[in-house]
């Protein structure tokens, strides 16, 4: 239980009995869902899709946080919700050859072309002393920068109304029209593309001067309280945090009525290697100046320790995302797609994400490696989302992040395609998503919120109605206060990311460290750099700035541009 | 320089080549002739051209499946003859290539901050004069010659530049003209090539196919290859084309091609050939396919182009020019051919089929991205062009006493040919010892190229408009 005054939970928590060092992941890894686009949506596209649909954000959830990150079965159920506000159909702007032609309303959001085109457009418009001012756009610029970017086509001579006209004559099927998006690998809501655009400044500057450091430090917020309740067996461990303390503040740690021998220590660091600052008993405590990052560690000498562990700590009052204007905010959303040829003679191929098909993943000895599949798959376009391009190449949806903004750390759902959609991870699917029809029911779904689970039920409140996903969701639990756990087949590719949560590697976006960083050390990144080591993330964990779609650079070039202007 | 005058002849159906199906069954190799004429002498100046084990060697050349069948003849076609496809295709790409596509995207053309229309753009970057290459070369009144820089070093073999012309591949010299930064491609050696929807580019050896965002996020003073950039199964001479509609890229790759890296020293005509350009010469043609997170090398396929080299594929991936000779091994000109690359599944079929020929002497030659028009260069002061040369550069003839100091320095002019007429046109006026090599398109339509000068040590890389005036 957490005391009122608790600002953040106990983060980072590993019983050392429970949750092992996993075996170092092999070099290649990458970070989940951060490759680039390869065929946007074009100028036409656009046209045809229209203003990109806002995500409806549910606002009553980031009152439900505390809620979400101590219950498994909370989470997914506001995580389906999600899902379907996300899959809900929109139709196009302009009729086409498919009479009610609709696409799901991620396929609307704003790509990097959509990007480049609305900021040149404001960037421009800024004039020379607005833009040697890097001054903000207006809300009248910014709606009429995105309104003039659905219109772009139309002002190209190549495109005459008459070809406009026959271009969306042409799309006369599902997948033709689910084509229009093109092969979109990430986007992202109108809301938060937004506020990108209006962050450049602050983006620029990160890019000239660096991202802010893992720890930022700050005038010292008033003084926060986490109380954990432990239980250590003999010999038993657990570390807890990390705690962020500010110049001038303080952190002191203690185990009320902790049986004697139990040993306490505050490192001073966030790593594997992070020395000892402070050693007592638990029963007297430690207390440690800061500034810095610091871990909590309980250790029972003895016979075990039981009881509830206090930590007063003074953090900084830094800023969260140092390199936009604010956090995004709760209507922003995002997603990383995955799709799949269907006409290269590649087969889709398929996951067992059974207890079992994990168990055997995630067994000691194990390289915790999705690799190339279980089975193979051809799926149609009823069982998986396939849309075609106009020169015919078809794809199919393997796979998908969805991150929205309506809690702190995000809600990360991913989905993936399976050939049992309705065991383990889908077999909580609820009315809603699976009144959207067609495919959409052939995919099962994970989410995280947070850096650890708080869910002290290893099956998640499922054993009696959906018991293959309460037994799947034991097999990947690391304990009350272990790593999270959320983790997709296709997407999370690299070695060792089996043991994955979202959570954890979004945290470094736009920081300067890489994602295969985040993956091949597990000093400086710790549990499959699951564990949250900073107190800030410096693009509010959207890795498009600097990965992927390295939208940072479109800004950088549209400013370098200008300056070449007479 | 106008082209013999056309005639109507039977180039459809040609084919060229197929795919590894239905060729016949000769697998002889391409003899090899081992000898450069492009490899600076010592008393030539310095060049940080690939050293001798770098430079490009017949046992690169791609492997092919494809049985062969000997040719005992030079292609079929008849010098100015330019079938209706060839207009046709101009005009599809008039609004569907990837000048109309880039524009559709808005594409920041380097220098055109401002600017109304693309032939105002670098209105910021003076114009050639006596401190550099000469106030008076430009061939075409009115049109501008801009130095965009000058390079301290010499480079080694083509220069190739971004789709926005932000981006220089000045040999290994890689500049950034939006920040005046060279930005060094460490493990490159030669051979840069830009991708038409300005994606990415690609460096020799390996075939490293790096991401644009390697050069345009943060200044980078250096990109390596080896962990920025992919390893792909290109070959040499590699030539970059991308699928209209977001489908897939092909690129081509030439056993047979030319060593071009002339100016270093007099060169008089265009530079030999690595190998003989015979029955059985092929141009590999590799399909990156568009897997929907990436683009993977699925294969690759080899195209007969008997007594053909330096194939170059447009930038839709739908024409293949390539330069051809006659059965003694002479330089004749250029053949254009409709590229028609498909693949089911992941097996791929294609086939050339010519549709028109261009009997100019030039080396080899690079698309417009609209693909109405290539720009090559040309060696002139020796060989048996010698005095049709010195004509077209206005003298009386070779014996003319003010064409003599270019028979022993040499000198290469920048062209501009209309593919749908047969027009060639003179963008240069060079003097003797000036040489300027490997002009290319962005893709607005100004031509990028390099100038090498005997006797000195730098190179200008210059840009010209002389393209918006053929039009």
């Amino acid at each position: 239980m957490i005391a009122p005054r608790v600002r953040s939970a106990f983060i980072l928590t590993a019983l050392a009995s429970a949750c092992g060092e996993a075996p170092a992941p092999p070099d290649g890894a990458a970070c989940e869902g951060i490759e680039s686009q390869v065929a946007p949506a074009s100028a036409e596209g656009r046209w045809l899709l229209g203003l990109a649909s806002r995500y409806p954000a549910d606002t009553a959830l980031p009152a439900r946080a505390d809620e979400l990150r101590r219950s498994q079965r909370a989470r997914r159920a506001a995580a389906w919700e999600a899902v379907a506000r996300t899959l809900a159909p929109v139709p196009l702007a302009h009729p086409s050859g498919l009479s009610g032609a609709t696409v799901p309303r991620f396929q609307t959001w704003y790509n990097r072309d959509d990007i480049a085109r609305t900021f040149q457009r404001l960037y421009e418009g800024l004039g020379p002393t607005g833009r040697a001012a890097r001054a903000r756009f207006t809300d009248s610029a910014l709606d009429e920068a995105f309104g003039w970017n659905v219109g772009f086509a139309t002002t190209l001579p190549e495109w005459p109304a008459a070809r406009l006209d026959a271009y969306a004559a042409s799309l006369n099927s599902a997948a033709s029209v689910a084509g229009v998006a093109g092969v979109l690998r990430v986007a992202a809501s109108p809301d938060a593309v937004r506020h990108l655009v209006q962050s450049y400044p602050e983006v620029l500057r990160c890019i000239a001067s660096g991202a802010p450091p893992t720890f930022v430090d700050g005038p010292a917020a008033s003084q926060q309280l986490a109380r954990e309740p432990v239980s250590l067996a003999h010999c038993g461990a657990r570390t807890l945090g990390p705690f962020f303390v500010a110049t001038g503040g303080t952190l002191t740690a203690r185990l009320a009525d902790a049986a004697e021998g139990t040993e306490l220590r505050v490192l001073d660091g966030v790593t594997t290697e992070a020395g000892t600052r402070c050693t007592a008993s638990a029963a007297t405590g430690c207390t440690v100046a800061g500034p810095g990052s610091f871990l909590v560690k309980l250790t029972a000498r003895g016979q075990g320790a039981r009881g509830m562990l206090d930590v007063q700590y003074t953090p900084p009052t830094a800023a969260v995302a140092g390199c936009l204007q604010r956090v995004f905010p709760v209507a922003a959303a995002t997603v990383a797609l995955e799709w799949r040829r269907t006409d290269l003679d590649m087969p889709l191929p398929t996951y067992d994400t059974s207890a079992a098909g994990l168990s055997r993943r995630l067994a000691p000895g194990a390289d915790a490696t999705w690799g190339t599949g279980d089975g193979t798959a051809e799926p149609d376009a009823r069982a998986a989302y396939t849309m075609r391009l106009p020169a015919g190449s078809s794809f199919r949806l393997a796979a998908m992040h969805i991150r929205t903004r309506e809690v702190a750390n995000w809600l990360n759902i991913t989905l993936w395609w399976s050939p049992t959609p309705d065991d383990d991870f889908g077999a909580d699917r609820p009315a809603s998503v699976r009144a959207l029809g067609g495919p959409w029911s052939s995919y099962k779904m994970c989410v995280a919120t947070e850096y650890t689970e708080l869910d002290p039920d290893p099956a998640g409140g499922f054993t009696r109605d959906a018991p293959t996903l309460a037994a799947a969701l034991r097999a990947v639990y690391e304990g009350h206060g272990g790593p999270s756990w959320c983790s997709n087949p296709y997407i999370d590719a690299g070695p060792g990311l089996v043991r994955s949560n979202c959570v954890g590697c979004h945290q470094h976006a736009m920081s300067g460290v890489r994602p295969l960083d985040v993956q091949t050390d597990p000093v400086r990144y710790p549990a499959n750099a699951r564990l949250q080591v900073r107190n800030n993330s410096p693009s509010d964990g959207f890795w498009g700035l600097d990965g992927g779609d390295h939208v940072a650079s479109v800004f950088a070039e549209t400013v370098q541009y200008w300056l070449s202007a007479p | 320089m106008r082209i013999a005058p056309a005639h109507r002849i039977g180039i459809a159906s040609v084919t060229l080549l197929a795919s590894l199906v239905g060729c016949s069954d000769d697998t002889s190799t391409p003899a090899v002739d081992a000898s450069v004429d492009a490899t600076p002498t010592t008393d030539a100046p310095k060049v940080d051209a690939p050293s001798t084990d770098a430079t490009p060697t017949a046992d690169t050349t791609p492997t092919t499946d494809t049985p062969v069948t000997p040719v005992d003849r030079p292609p079929v076609g008849e010098c100015g003859g330019i079938g209706p496809e060839v207009a046709a295709h101009v005009t599809a790409m008039s609004t569907m290539g990837w000048a109309a596509q880039n524009r559709s995207r808005s594409m920041m053309m380097h220098g055109c901050a401002g600017a109304t229309r693309p032939q105002d753009c670098l209105a910021m970057v003076p114009e050639a004069s006596d401190a550099d290459i000469g106030a008076n070369r430009s061939a075409i009144t009115g049109a501008h010659l801009r130095v965009l820089y000058t390079g301290a070093t010499r480079s080694g073999f083509w220069t190739r530049s971004s789709a926005d012309g932000r981006f220089v591949g000045r040999g290994i010299h890689l500049r950034d003209l939006a920040r005046a930064a060279d930005v060094t491609m460490t493990g490159a050696m030669y051979d840069p090539a830009f991708f038409p929807d300005n994606s990415g580019y690609t460096y020799q050896p390996m075939g490293r196919m790096c991401p644009m965002s390697t050069l345009t996020t943060g200044e980078p003073t250096a990109v390596p290859l080896a962990s920025a950039c992919a390893g792909s199964s290109l070959g040499l001479y590699q030539h970059l084309g991308t699928s209209l509609d977001g489908a897939d890229y092909w690129a081509t790759s030439a056993g047979n091609a030319a060593w071009d890296d002339g100016g270093h020293m007099a060169t008089l005509t265009e530079t030999r050939r690595n190998e003989a350009w015979g029955a059985t010469a092929q141009t590999s043609l590799t399909l990156m396919a568009n897997t929907g997170s990436g683009f993977t090398a699925v294969g690759s396929r080899s195209l007969r182009t008997p007594f053909q080299g330096d194939a170059v594929i447009s930038p839709s991936s739908r024409m293949l020019i390539t330069r051809f000779v006659d059965a003694a091994g002479a330089y004749q000109g250029y053949v254009l051919n409709r590229l028609e690359a498909t693949h089911t599944g992941s097996a791929i079929m294609a086939s050339a089929t010519e549709v028109a020929r261009y009997c100019i002497q030039g080396a080899k030659p690079a698309f417009s991205y609209d693909e109405r028009f290539v720009t090559y260069h040309h060696y002139a002061g020796g060989g048996p062009d010698a005095d049709a040369d010195a004509r077209e550069l206005g003298f009386t003839g070779e014996d003319d006493p003010a064409f003599a100091e270019y028979t022993t320095r040499g000198v290469s002019n920048i062209y501009i040919l209309d593919l749908t007429t047969g027009v060639s046109r003179r963008v240069t006026n060079m003097g003797p010892g000036q040489y300027a090599l490997y002009p290319h398109y962005r893709s607005d339509g100004w031509i990028y190229f390099i100038v090498r000068t005997l006797g000195t040590g730098r190179e200008q890389v210059i840009a010209s408009d002389a393209g918006f005036m053929m039009r």
